[in-house]
């Protein structure tokens, strides 16, 4: 490739070039070429350049030509054997284009002022040990060395100016990782000036969300007052009436009576979720965590409602697991309002006859509690199952409810991190539907 | 079913009783309750006039909360000052928990009574008045 280029360079400047890729080669070409600058590399093939150099020199017909070794100079000792096979000159293979045709201008030049000159005297020159016969003409000899001066200079000048791109390089590098930095820095300062500046702004709208709630509370507080306060005269004079205390009522007017009582409580009830919800959406609705007996709120409930069970023949059974724990930690009041909702409404919608069985027990593996209500209602059917826990669904508006129920307990067990669903018809049987809700007991 | 103290004590000095509350129909309720157990009553509408009434024979006071020149917890307040041994009960629909954790707390009552009424419930207080 280097012989290539070299080749462009010079016919690039009007030389004729003829090319040859070792000694014996070159020699061969000598004499029908006839160049009037022989140009050698060190490194070749078969021989060395030295060597050919020798054998010009020692032809008569090719003595007067100039001889260039083109080499990367590395050993000085190079230059005495150039001395010693009597080359003309150095060519650096670093050497510029400008250089190059200039130093071969130069040559020609001089081939033709030197022509037909002084015979040669020989002398001796040891260097490292090694002794070299040098009988290269004086003019020749100071040529040549002026030459390897210039490639030492030149390869210097190269080697300051790699310098000053390096220390260039360097200080550009420097700049940059310095402009690096000092982005990075602003960067940093910037997002923490953000994150600061948004904290702020999130402990404003805390604030705001606190002074909404408390505002949203009271509000809720004076609802309730004022929808109690009227059905206290409702409910209360309604009781009254009924109870008699004031003589005896007709037919009708029992009947009546009866239909304030059971319309007032509903909107009592009404009220009461309406209240429990706000309280959730507000996020004012905290556990208020106690150690809870869970066989005693399920014995409790049955005895609530064996009367109403009697009353319609309804098979109303308990079954808690041995395993269940004596107490659990839990919110009493949420966990007993979960479970009377879903019994409540397994009375609604259990026929006569039918059966309820209310069953606590504990998982596998320990980690919660599951209390199921099961009865041999219509069930529910599929079309229902997704919206069940929404607020004002109800499979069969023609029973009484808020249609909040379901809703309120599925915010309520969601509280503490359980699960709320329905299978319908339960496992084996044939109709009813079977409601389940968990408590997570805490890990070992 | 009427209920009536039968015992001497109650025929010979009639038992008298406070009811504070700014809903007049809330102290009807209450009040024909008490009457129907041969109480006497004493009616007040708020909290200035509760206090101008109080003598040392009133076995106990029926005491809203929400009353519209003071407290309820206030009247109760200024009541026990004077009236150590008075039976205080809070006569409300106050029913949040915080509210009732309020009512709680303050240890100003001695029973608590929410509205709506429930006859039972009543029952349950003039019980343990007894």
């Amino acid at each position: 490739m280097q012989l290539q280029q070299l080749c462009h360079l010079l016919e690039k400047h009007n030389y004729e070039v003829a090319a040859a890729s070792g000694v014996v080669e070159a020699l061969g070409m000598m004499e029908q070429v006839s160049p009037a600058v022989v140009i050698s590399d060190i490194i070749m093939q078969d021989m060395d350049g030295f060597e050919l150099c020798r054998r010009l020199k020692a032809d008569s017909r090719y003595k007067p030509i100039p001889v260039v070794l083109y080499t990367v100079l590395a050993d000085p000792r190079d230059v005495l054997r150039g001395l010693e096979c009597g080359a003309d000159n150095f060519m650096a293979k670093s050497y510029g284009e400008e250089n190059l045709v200039v130093m071969i201008e130069q040559l020609l030049v001089r081939k033709s002022d030197s022509d037909g000159n002084i015979p040669p005297q020989g002398f001796e020159i040891t260097f490292n040990g090694e002794t070299y016969f040098i009988t290269s003409t004086t003019q020749r000899s100071i040529d040549f060395l002026l030459s390897t001066y210039e490639v030492a200079v030149q390869m210097n000048r190269k080697l300051i100016k790699t310098q000053d791109d390096l220390k260039r390089v360097n200080s550009y590098m420097e700049g940059e990782v310095h402009r690096y930095r000092r982005h990075l820095e602003k960067l940093v300062e910037d997002r923490t000036e953000q994150i600061h500046l948004l904290n702020d702004q999130l402990l404003g709208l805390a604030e705001e969300a606190r002074q909404a709630s408390r505002a949203k509370s009271e509000f809720i507080a004076n609802i309730s007052h004022e929808l109690r306060t009227p059905l206290n005269s409702i409910l209360g004079f309604a009781q009254v009436l009924e109870a008699e205390y004031y003589g005896a009522l007709g037919e009708k007017q029992k009947e009546y009576t009866g239909y304030i009582l059971e319309a007032g409580q509903h909107l009592l009830s009404l009220i009461n979720d309406i209240l429990d919800l706000s309280k959730i959406e507000a996020g004012s609705m905290e556990l208020s965590l106690v150690k809870v007996d869970i066989a005693g709120i399920l014995e409790h409930a049955m005895i609530l409602l064996k009367e109403k069970a009697t009353a319609h023949s309804i098979h109303f059974r308990l079954e808690a697991s041995p395993l269940l724990p004596d107490t659990i930690e839990g919110d009493e009041r949420k966990i007993k309002q979960v479970i009377f909702n879903l019994l409540s409404n397994a009375f609604k919608f259990t026929p006569d006859n039918g059966e309820i069985v209310l069953s606590a027990s504990v998982d596998n593996t320990g980690g919660q509690v599951e209390i199921s209500v099961t009865d041999t209602g219509m069930g529910i059917p599929e079309q229902y199952r997704e919206k069940l826990f929404s607020p004002f669904t109800q499979v069969d508006s023609s029973k009484a409810g808020t249609g909040l129920g379901l809703h309120l307990c599925k915010k309520m067990v969601n509280l503490w991190g359980g699960k709320i669903d329905v299978v319908s018809p339960p496992e084996g049987a044939a109709r009813g539907c079977r409601f389940y809700f968990t408590i997570p007991l805490p890990g070992e | 079913m009427q209920i009536l103290f039968y015992n001497s004590a109650a025929r010979r000095i009639k038992v008298k009783m406070l009811i504070v509350d700014d809903d007049a129909k809330s102290i009807t309720l209450l009040e024909d309750l008490l009457r129907l157990r041969n109480i006497e009553v004493l009616k007040a509408s708020n909290g200035r006039d509760a206090l101008a009434l109080l003598t040392p024979e009133l076995k106990c006071c029926f005491i809203d909360i929400r009353l519209p020149d003071m407290s309820g917890s206030v009247v109760a307040r200024r009541i026990r000052e004077k009236y150590a041994a008075m039976c205080l009960v809070a006569y409300t629909a106050s029913v949040l928990s915080n509210e009732k954790d309020e009512l709680i707390r303050s240890n100003l009552f001695d029973a608590v009574l929410l509205k709506p009424l429930k006859l039972e419930e009543f029952e349950k207080v003039m019980t343990a008045l007894e």
